[in-house]
């Protein structure tokens, strides 16, 4: 009897280790590269005195040196977030809804971008439109590296909202809306949207975040006179300026994670009561 | 008055007819009921009245008038889907005057009429809920009140009583069947129980193969069957194998004397309720018995291994027995054996 109880403990037992342990070594594994740019952040390297070479200096030196990649960065992601939102939504919308010959085709290029290496697609977008075309030169320009991050993140935003529209039945909820009297538009606005209204927010978190950390299109599209964040933080890294460019992507994951809480905050609220008035 | 008329209505998808030139009348305030086995064409029928199919060719005229040519928010037609499709972002009370508020009633005007709904059907303390959280007979409820609060001319139903117990059924279907007398409403109700459809409706049309058998009350479907199919798909019915010749049914292992207007190869359809056991030519072997509380209901193989079941308030014989069985020649209905 007591042996039989004492095997039946030993298991769970080493089997909540195990579980724990693998758990805890993956957050490491994931985390250690940001301590140690953390790290770098206060000391500048990692040789000498550590306690010694403990500083602030190299964040003055961000906060001196302005905003400006931090500014574009966001502009561009919130820029990107919303056509996304605008071309993707009713683009996914149309190929759920609509007997579309060739869909599938159809939608297999919408994803195409997510499938396509970054360098590619960087090298792509700079020979397509960066080139003068029709009277038009859009080399250099901040609208180029726009179109650039929305035809990166489009695929994602379509993905979700499709996902959101095939998990439920929203032909049965337009067409007894529309048996009820609304047009077309108050049917979506009151009834589609506010179903399918998580998809939309994962979409709209997921193209904001990749949009920010955006760097292997972003480095054949730029102009050296308007630098997003990782470009900046690239730049600091090759010139040696270590502690600076650690400050600087502290700030930056920082800022990601307070953007990325406050989406989903947002989404928490009662939208859907909102839309509903 | 809102008397629908469908004229020759067909739906053809390429080579296929789901809908075959089917013409109906129902009357002003009549519940009228559509049924037929899976994929007969009812559902098909009803989304062109809706609106939400047009038609290959043909015509529904309400009142007179034809409304193929108006849209689904044109029509004056309330509507309770199968799977119900309440709207989950919005409460009870939300879901009910939503007609009303798309249509620009006042804010007074939607929820007073949205609460007097609620009320007659007896869930006002549903108004806040959320229908995601609301049994399945709750939220056929809050649907119907959805589907009435609009006023609509008339009410289509397709299937309501999906998905709920039994019991629960039994007594939906009698608290319509008042709801409706009480407002005086047309309604198309489809569905594949015909119980449920005797039940609930004045008038029934049984659909095969997008078109209809026969039209008739729930008596004249259940005992003057006009064919094979109907009196085997209202309630349950015998369907034996007979020759007619004179004034004779030959059955092949005995013969009973039945004066009839059909020749040759006939079904012959008895229902269980009409077979006595004791005495008369039908003799089986008793292959086995149900006891369903109100009554005991016994399968019997024929000599010519064709099965037989009748009903009884109380069984005389077992399994294994042999009876001799006999019927009421006059309730038998005599039609044309089909293939």
């Amino acid at each position: 009897m007591t042996e039989y109880a004492s095997s039946r403990r030993v298991p769970n037992v080493l089997g909540s280790l195990f579980f724990y342990s693998v758990i805890g070594i993956t957050i490491l594994f994931i985390l250690l590269p940001i301590l140690v740019i953390l790290l770098y952040s206060f000391v500048g390297s990692l040789s000498g005195n550590l306690i010694e070479s403990f500083t602030f200096e190299y964040y003055r030196e961000v906060f001196d040196g302005g905003f400006d990649p931090l500014i574009l960065s966001l502009q561009l992601a919130i820029a990107t977030t919303i056509l996304d939102v605008v071309i993707g939504v009713p683009a996914a919308y149309t190929l759920d809804r609509y007997d579309i010959p060739f869909a599938d085709r159809l939608r297999d290029i919408t994803i195409l971008p997510m499938a396509i290496p970054g360098i590619v697609l960087g090298i792509a977008i700079v020979r397509t439109w960066g080139v003068p075309k029709f009277g038009v030169d859009l080399s250099g320009t901040v609208l180029l590296l726009l179109i650039a991050h929305v035809i990166f993140t489009v695929p994602f935003m379509i993905q979700t909202t499709t996902s959101a529209l095939q998990s439920i039945d929203y032909q049965a909820l337009e067409e007894t809306a529309q048996n009820l009297g609304a047009s077309w538009s108050q049917c979506f606005v009151h009834v589609l949207l506010p179903n399918i209204y998580n998809g939309i927010l994962s979409g709209a978190i997921l193209t904001f975040a990749l949009s920010m950390g955006e760097f292997n299109i972003t480095l054949f599209v730029y102009n050296p006179t308007d630098k997003t964040l990782p470009i900046e933080m690239f730049g600091g890294f090759t010139t040696s300026a270590v502690g600076q460019a650690s400050a600087l992507s502290v700030v930056f994951v920082a800022i990601i994670i307070v953007s990325l809480w406050l989406m989903q905050y947002l989404g928490e609220q009662d939208l859907p009561k909102v839309a509903n008035v | 008055m809102s008397e629908i008329h469908i004229q020759n209505l067909t739906k053809r998808y390429g080579t296929t007819e789901a809908v075959d030139s089917v013409s109906l009348s129902i009357p002003d305030g009549a519940t009228f009921g559509l049924v037929g086995p899976s994929g007969c064409g009812k559902s098909t029928l009803l989304r062109m009245i809706a609106g939400f199919e047009q038609p290959t060719a043909g015509d529904v005229r309400l009142d007179g008038a034809s409304i193929l040519d108006l849209s689904p928010q044109e029509r004056d037609i309330g509507l309770v889907f199968q799977s119900i499709a309440l709207f989950n972002n919005m409460n009870v009370i939300d879901n009910v005057s939503f007609g009303p508020r798309m249509r620009g009633e006042s804010v007074d005007e939607y929820l007073d009429r949205a609460r007097d709904i609620l009320a007659m059907l007896g869930i006002a303390d549903l108004e806040d809920r959320d229908p995601r959280n609301l049994s399945g007979g709750q939220q056929q409820r809050v649907a119907l009140g959805r589907a009435l609060a609009i006023e609509p001319e008339i009410l289509l139903l397709d299937e309501p009583m999906t998905g709920l117990d039994a019991k629960l059924k039994r007594r939906l279907q009698k608290e319509m069947v008042e709801l409706f007398a009480e407002l005086d409403i047309t309604a198309i109700h489809v569905t594949h129980d015909q119980e449920e459809a005797m039940m609930m409706c004045d008038q029934i049309a049984v659909l095969n193969d997008g078109s209809p058998e026969q039209v008739g009350t729930p008596a004249e479907l259940y005992e003057s069957p006009s064919n094979q199919f109907v009196a085997d798909f209202i309630g349950t019915s015998n369907l034996l194998s007979a020759t007619a010749t004179g004034d004779y049914l030959d059955f092949g292992y005995t013969q009973v004397p039945h004066t009839h207007t059909e020749e040759g190869e006939v079904t012959v359809s008895i229902r269980p309720e009409h077979i006595k056991s004791g005495t008369g030519v039908l003799q089986a072997e008793i292959t086995n018995q149900f006891y369903l509380g109100e009554k005991v209901r016994t399968y019997g193989r024929l000599p010519d291994d064709s099965e037989i079941v009748f009903d009884e308030t109380q069984s005389s014989v077992h399994p294994g027995d042999e009876v001799a069985l006999s019927f009421d020649k006059e309730l038998a209905q005599i039609h044309p054996a089909e293939k």
